[in-house]
């Protein structure tokens, strides 16, 4: 130890003179110095174990004493007692669910200098288990799971996270191999030296597998060479389950993600709360994702093997899809100490948000960035809107006909109203404000180009005024600026032909079923129209 | 109760199979009458052993060949009466359940059948199951009740039609009866497992697969599934209490039915199947379907359509008192375990090679 027992003894006398301690406590000495290792930036941690059964906080007190940074946590024998029941429930089911932050507070109190209170620890420490069993035994599963993910990666072809979980693999499979030889501190950075002490005790077996370790790391071979040879170091540690075997990883269906065509993109739902569009090629690979279906196949089967390998690996990392190992289960989270939940991408900047048919994906996928509900409510109201600035412009032509001109001023009005509430859905506004402030709602919105919105406000002054005989190219050049802002290829399709205007039906039927899944708001009555009637326009003099 | 000697009609259709399995595993002498297959095959696949029919005994299973449409189950006089001799129940699930068969079929198979069977329960006075299905209410919408059957409803298909006439001769019977209506039989409860993909299945084989995109029907719209394994129970225990069951009629149903929203939202969740649109029945034209798409729809789509627009609700009250237990499995999560299973087994999720091939599953019209 680097800091003998007088010298503990002081700290601990000095330390207990700044912190309320519970009368009557237990002290250890936890940690890397407790278990041989520490430098001079090392902390001294103390574990003060309280004779009662109070709630201490989890959080320990740092306090200054002799020239070193000390750490001070209190425990009462019933929460330790607590925690080494539930790492017991934890490895009853398997170490999957077994956290690191658990496990290593059971293992640094058994680690522990005792320094004061040899019963109470003593009580403390009693456990069923194996200390070195439990910690080789969940390091092995991490192991696996990181080889298991080497593997995934190698296949997806995404060669730098291939090597970097094998690495992971490897290390975690030394720390198996170690504990399983009593080397039981959970910190990985002192493996070198858990290696060294077992070399010191005469372990040659650990002086070669700590060299191989070494050289793998080094390596230089290809990827898959790497990756293989990782696996071999893997199972030379004692690790099963986990070989170099392409054919092993399966594709598998992620709970909560759903998939909804929006007139031929797709657009797939996370956890009924995140809305991905996916590119063309993308969508093509996501539709031969069959759950069971080993991953290789896929790509052997694909027009563009890379590209879906590229796409299958963006699915994984954003949690659309799970990769199993065959009669492995899921492949996990393998870092016991980071995140395990999927990658969330910035969501897209691209404006106008969506279109008829929904988002636009930027590579393979693109997050749209309003909530799912929200996203399916504006597509809804964009449909509707579009079908109404169609079917206002019949009226308005209908009216200069007959030369109705209040008729008329009310037709354009309603298809001023229509054509902004298009722009104002495609910019993702959702709700739509009232008609009274919808022209105004242009002007507000940063997303809306000044010009279009300025025109919208003087169309509404023309609208207000006598000169009628301008209404219709007014209206007109609105429209084809609102077109111009939201792309010609998604609005308005109705305005083209018969087949366009089923094509927007079509599409509407589309929104329908997402938003009916969703739950969210939209024109439910308009939409029923639109559904009951077939599209049949009633204003329509007929032709396509 | 043990040691009854049951004589089971449409002994290897999928539910009668099934029921004579559990019949002999409760130590009933079984004598299974089959019309074509020889072999009677369990929901799981297992074959059931069967003995001659001088061999028969308790807990086993012996085969007759037969044919419900035919005078005497088109035996001879002393088959006839080596089969009817002291039999203590009947259980008939002798019927076609395919649907789009010519109407000549079901009045043959399902009705005539039926007059047949309950002909030799009357003269024996020998206690008869029959089995039906709960779409005799035709296209009623709202809540059926077990007791109901004629009120005038209008069906949707041939076979509703002719299921409502055989429980009309059931109901005339000289001898007591008690009837058993299962819904829409799919797979098991636990892992949705089913021998046969007929009926719904083979409309799911066409939605998932695109063929069909857009069929005339609510969102709201209930369709009841019901596990085989849990119809199979409730008839045994039809068989077994008798004396409780006679003169009753019990819906073999599903926990909760399922909306057409609940089958949209199950099928989004694999990324191979496509969804289909449902389309308000006043707004569809078939006409404009695209080709391909219309020949699907009028060969086999038309014969399921009503079932996309009902909503009834089947009281079970019956059922409860009598069943072993209970369908539990509800919603999306039960759907979920239905296709999971399909695509487990490679009925969804794979391509067939065209509407023949489509046909040949559904039994239907060549």
């Amino acid at each position: 130890m680097i800091i003998d027992r007088a010298e503990l003894t002081a700290l601990l006398g000095e330390t207990l003179d700044l912190v309320e301690a519970p009368p009557g406590c237990a002290a250890v000495l936890e940690g890397s110095i407790a278990e041989g290792f520490g430098n001079s930036a090392s902390d001294v941690d103390f574990l003060l174990l309280a004779d009662d059964d109070h709630d201490h906080p989890t959080m320990p007190t740092i306090v200054f004493a002799r020239g070193r940074r000390v750490e001070v946590r209190t425990r009462s024998l019933r929460q330790v007692r607590e925690q080494a029941d539930e790492v017991c429930a934890h490895v009853a089911e398997g170490f999957g669910g077994l956290p690191a932050a658990l496990l290593d507070r059971c293992q640094r109190l058994r680690g522990a200098v005792v320094l004061r209170g040899d019963d109470l620890v003593r009580r403390a420490r009693k456990w069923p288990l194996s200390l070195s069993e439990v910690v080789s035994g969940w390091y092995a599963h991490h192991s696996r799971q990181a080889m298991r993910h080497a593997v995934a990666s190698s296949v997806l072809g995404e060669g730098r996270e291939a090597l970097a979980w094998a690495g992971i693999a490897a290390r975690h499979a030394a720390k198996s191999w170690v504990a399983a030889r009593g080397e039981t501190y959970l910190e990985p950075k002192w493996l070198d030296r858990q290696f060294d002490r077992l070399v010191a005790g005469g372990d040659q077996e650990a002086a070669a597998l700590r060299d191989r370790l070494a050289a793998v790391r080094r390596g230089t071979a290809g990827i898959e060479q790497a990756v293989a040879a990782h696996a071999e170091l893997v199972a030379d540690f004692g690790v099963d389950g986990c070989p170099a075997d392409a054919a092993r990883v399966l594709l598998g269906l992620r709970a909560g993600v759903t998939t909804w065509p929006i007139g031929g993109r797709l657009h797939v739902v996370r956890d009924r709360a995140d809305v991905f569009v996916l590119g063309p090629s993308a969508g093509r690979t996501w539709r031969s994702i069959s759950p069971g279906r080993p991953v290789a196949e896929v790509l052997k089967s694909a027009e563009d093997p890379a590209a879906a390998a590229g796409a299958l690996a963006e699915f994984h990392r954003v949690g659309l899809v799970e990769l199993h190992w065959r009669d492995g289960g899921p492949i996990s989270s393998a870092q016991p100490w980071a995140p395990s939940e999927p990658v969330t991408p910035p969501p897209s900047a691209r404006m106008p948000v969506l279109g008829l048919a929904g988002g636009t994906a930027d590579g393979h996928l693109s997050l749209i960035p309003l909530p799912a509900k929200r996203f399916a409510a504006a597509g809804m109201a964009l449909v509707w809107s579009n079908i109404m600035v169609e079917n206002a412009r019949e009226d308005l032509s209908g009216a200069f006909d007959g030369g109705q001109r209040e008729v008329a001023r009310t037709s354009g009005t309603r298809l001023l109203h229509h054509a902004c509430r298009v722009v104002l859905s495609a910019c993702g506004t959702s709700p739509l404000p009232p008609d009274a402030a919808i022209v105004a709602g242009l002007d507000a919105s940063a997303a809306v180009p000044a010009d279009l919105a300025a025109l919208a406000t003087a169309v509404e002054r023309d609208l207000g005024g006598d000169g009628w005989e301008t209404w219709l190219d007014r209206l007109d050049e609105l429209v084809g600026g609102v077109r111009d802002l939201v792309r010609a290829e998604v609005f308005p399709a109705s305005f083209d032909s018969a087949a366009a205007w089923e094509a927007t039906l079509r599409i509407g039927h589309d929104w329908i079923r997402l938003g009916a899944y969703l739950d969210a708001d939209f024109p439910i009555e308009e939409a029923r129209d639109l559904l009951t009637s077939g599209g049949a326009q009633p204003h329509r003099r007929g032709g396509g | 109760m043990s040691g009854l000697r049951v004589l089971v009609t449409g002994a290897a259709g999928l539910v009668g199979a099934e029921v004579v399995a559990r019949l002999a595993g409760e130590g009933h002498t079984v004598l299974a009458l089959v019309h074509k297959r020889p072999a009677i095959v369990r929901n799981d696949g297992e074959v059931v052993r069967t003995v001659p029919a001088g061999q028969s005994g308790p807990g086993l299973v012996s085969c007759v060949a037969g044919d419900v449409t035919k005078p005497m189950l088109g035996l001879t006089a002393e088959r006839y009466e080596e089969l009817a001799a002291g039999v203590d129940r009947i259980v008939h699930s002798a019927a076609t359940t395919d649907f789009g068969r010519r109407w000549e079929t079901y009045e043959s198979l399902n009705v005539d059948g039926t007059r047949n069977v309950v002909r030799l329960a009357s003269e024996r006075a020998v206690p008869l199951v029959h089995v039906s299905t709960a779409y005799v209410c035709g296209e009623r919408t709202g809540r059926v009740l077990e007791d109901d059957l004629d009120v005038g409803q209008r069906f949707g298909t041939g076979y509703e039609r002719s299921k409502f006439l055989a429980e009309q001769e059931v109901r005339a019977a000289a001898t007591p009866v008690a009837v058993v209506r299962p819904s829409m039989v799919v797979g098991t409860q636990e892992s949705g497992v089913i021998r046969d993909f007929k009926n719904m299945y083979v409309v799911l084989k066409l939605f998932t697969q695109g063929r069909v995109r857009s069929v005339p029907g609510f969102y709201d719209a209930l369709l009841d599934l019901v596990p085989v394994d849990y119809v199979a129970a409730l008839i045994c225990q039809v068989v077994n209490r008798f004396d409780e069951a006679r003169g009753l009629t019990f819906h073999a149903v599903g926990a909760a039915p399922h909306t057409l929203l609940d089958v949209s939202n199950a099928l989004a969740e694999y990324p191979m199947f496509e969804v289909p649109h449902y389309v308000s029945p006043s707004a569809f034209d078939v006409d404009a379907l695209p080709p391909d798409e219309r020949v699907y729809y009028r060969r086999i789509i038309a014969m399921y359509e009503s079932f996309f627009r009902r909503r009834a609700r089947f009281d079970d009250t019956n059922a409860a008192r009598l069943a072993p237990w209970r369908p539990e499995a509800t919603g999306v999560d039960y759907l979920r375990t239905l296709l999971d299973h399909c695509v487990r087994v490679g009925y969804l999720g794979r391509a067939e090679a065209g509407i023949g091939d489509v046909l040949r599953l559904t039994g239907g019209p060549r």
